[in-house]
């Protein structure tokens, strides 16, 4: 009995829209645009990251090197004279007349600084710990087109090896017709039909195994992405953590400690309150040049290796549409024992 | 450390909201800080504001006024509000964020949105500035007229706001610098830090100091304090401490100073002194100085109380002899 004229008939369909190698490539280029911006945005926060903690890292420092002045200068003859002139000599306090006076505005002044610094870092954690959460929705989004691109290339594979099997019954049966009957016409004609199908389902075993593992790489890049966000949400939220229960101890002083500056009893304080700034600033220094040496190792390398990547994934396309100009024949070969490595109880 | 105590959940809410009403109640003039931002800086820090993003607000337990920390939390969030709202992006984004992912970071961000919105555009109290206005030259004379309003929030707790009428004179009258005598600066910067020490003075040790610098003639200092506001959460003292019979009591008090050449005479009509936590500085001979630069001074004070605790705070006033003005809530 012969196959109808029209389409081979065989039992399994695919999922979703179908695909080519121009949806194909329009899928990855979409996808691949997006990865591009995340991974721009991430160059975004991790400048961000940089200036927030060099900023909140200067301004606490200020408070120390307050702290150090009023230490080293309160040893001397004539400290409370001397306080103002020493005061001045501060860096960030350069071009400024200072007065005994105006100790308490400058300490409050300095503190406001650091606060708006912290919140800021604060702030940032958040954004930090949003972008991690949208890029794990990514991670679910491109999970779901990759087991839809696995399940359909398992059907493709079955197919190629279910019309393989046709064609080789039709042949034996052309075969057995003799040369030249009516008989060898018809199966003929039906292996015509059955090659044609297998050169598209071929071509589509192809496309999807190509799908599955490029939109692979891309969640693995994305998780990777997310992983290092996270990182660095974590490492920042510990951070602000820390340094928002020192700034609280210090703001709750900080009024009554300037306005008696020239007291020796609360300089002592001070010092004590200040002393706990110290621990802040090491951390904050070992945090920024430990974050910057992680964003070197880890990002660097996944925009090279995607690149990289992008290059193979031409070359497969390349060849794919190369390999339409090769006979049906060589190509249906290469499929079918693409399809037999990937049935099942083989992979 | 500054005493204080955290207020969450109800507690917060409803003793921001009353001290709202006390500050509007008390009628306060331009010679207290200004009120309207005093309300607004308050207003940040409700929780009907903030929508949960702060888990309570730290009362300073000397005064009842917000403290320190808490008033910086405001500065701070309004300060970084433009900026945090272009950071956080569109509304609608976030909305639908937190709808898809709710109880995650989405639900917070969109949250900080909404709170930073309704604080972007708001003018919060000063905690530590001045204003300085001209308000007359005589070049015929070379004097200048000043009148400086500063503003802060001191160490004490209190808000004060001191209004200082004076005039300058200069030989060099052409430059915009001033002059005060070797340790200050000739510059406006240095007036405000000689102002912002003498914020914990009392008026009329202010109006001394500043009469013993050159180049400058006091004519009148003014000095409105708010606060303090005793109730439940805050002991009053001993001699307001029988007002506060039950926990929803409280007793506001605004303390009013003017020293001035033009003030008919010597009047002091605070019941209680000490509420200004003014530094006790001895001035020496107070009624030699007043008689040598010629200035007199006025003292008042008014309060703000329940209406059923009016009457009690009436006697006890009365009963050092003093006549205040009592509004109610």
């Amino acid at each position: 009995m012969t196959e109808s004229r029209e389409q081979v008939e065989t039992s399994r369909t695919y999922s979703g829209s179908g695909i080519s190698v121009r949806s194909l490539e329009e899928t990855i280029a979409k996808e691949r645009k997006l990865q591009n911006e995340h991974i721009s945005d991430l160059g975004t926060l991790r400048g961000k990251n940089a200036d927030l903690q060099r900023a909140l890292s200067e301004e606490l420092k200020k408070l120390e090197d307050v702290r150090r002045h009023l230490e080293r200068e309160r040893s001397r003859d004539g400290f409370m004279a001397d306080l103002r002139r020493s005061i001045a000599k501060l860096p960030f306090f350069k071009g400024r007349i200072v007065t005994r006076s105006s100790v308490e505005a400058l300490l409050r002044q300095q503190y406001e600084l650091s606060t708006e610094r912290l919140k800021e870092a604060a702030e940032f954690a958040d954004r930090l710990t949003a972008a991690k959460r949208d890029l794990f929705d990514e991670v679910d989004r491109l999970n779901e087109k990759i087991i839809e691109s696995a399940k359909n290339e398992r059907v493709a594979a079955q197919t190629v090896l279910e019309l393989n099997g046709k064609l080789e019954t039709a042949r034996a049966k052309e075969a057995a017709a003799g040369p030249g009957t009516v008989e060898a016409r018809e199966f003929g004609a039906e292996i015509d039909r059955i090659e044609r199908e297998l050169t598209e389902h071929s071509a589509k075993l192809e496309l999807y195994d190509t799908a599955e593992e490029r939109l692979d790489r891309l969640k693995d890049s994305t998780r990777h992405l997310a992983d290092t966000i996270g990182h660095l949400a974590r490492d920042l939220t510990a951070y602000v953590t820390v340094a928002s229960e020192k700034l609280d101890l210090i703001g709750g002083q900080i009024q009554a400690i300037g306005a008696a500056a020239d007291a020796s009893l609360v300089l002592l304080e001070l010092q004590a309150s200040l002393e706990s700034l110290t621990e802040s600033v090491n951390y904050t220094t070992r945090f920024v040049s430990e974050t910057q040496v992680y964003f070197s190792e880890q990002v660097d390398g996944m925009v090279e290796e995607l690149s990289l990547y992008d290059e193979e994934t031409e070359k497969v396309l390349a060849k794919n549409a190369a390999m339409n100009q090769l006979s049906a024949e060589m190509r249906i070969a290469e499929a079918v024992t693409t399809a037999l490595a990937k049935a099942p109880g083989n992979e | 450390m500054t005493p204080s105590v955290r207020l969450t959940g109800p507690d917060e809410s409803a003793y921001l909201k009353r001290l709202l009403r006390i500050i509007r109640a008390a009628r306060l003039n331009l010679f207290f800080p200004d009120v309207r931002r005093i309300s607004d800086h308050i207003g940040v820090l409700r929780p009907e504001i903030h929508g949960g993003l702060y888990d309570g607000v730290d009362i300073d337990r000397r005064t009842g006024l917000p403290h320190y920390t808490a008033w910086i939390r405001g500065q701070t969030d309004v300060r970084l509000a433009p900026k945090m709202l272009a950071e956080l992006g569109d509304a609608r984004t976030l909305e639908a964020k937190a709808k898809k992912s709710p109880g995650t970071i989405h639900e917070k961000q969109r949250d900080k949105q909404r709170y930073y919105a309704k604080i972007e555009r708001k003018q919060l109290a000063e905690l530590g500035g001045m204003q300085v206005a001209l308000r007359q030259i005589d070049k015929g004379e070379s004097k200048a007229y000043f009148s400086v309003v500063f503003d802060k929030l001191e160490a004490s707790g209190l808000f004060v706001r001191y209004t200082i009428d004076l005039v300058q004179s200069t030989s060099a009258f052409g430059e915009t610098v001033v002059d005060l005598d070797g340790e200050t600066a000739k510059h406006t910067d240095a007036f405000a830090a000689l102002i912002y020490k003498m914020a914990s003075l009392d008026a009329e040790l202010t109006f001394l100091r500043l009469s013993e610098l050159g180049g400058m003639r006091v004519e009148r200092v003014t000095k409105g304090t708010i606060g303090p506001i005793f109730s439940r959460w805050v002991p009053a003292s001993p001699a307001l401490a029988p007002i506060l019979e039950s926990d929803d009591d409280f007793v506001a008090s605004f303390g009013h100073a003017l020293v001035a050449v033009d003030v008919a005479d010597h009047r002091d009509n605070d019941p209680f002194p000490e509420l200004s936590a003014e530094e006790a500085v001895d001035a020496g001979d107070r009624a030699a100085a007043r008689a040598k630069h010629g200035y007199h001074v006025f003292k008042d004070r008014k309060f703000v109380v329940p209406r059923a605790r009016a009457e009690a705070l009436r006697e006890i006033v009365g009963g050092v002899q003093k006549r205040c003005i009592i509004y109610t809530l």
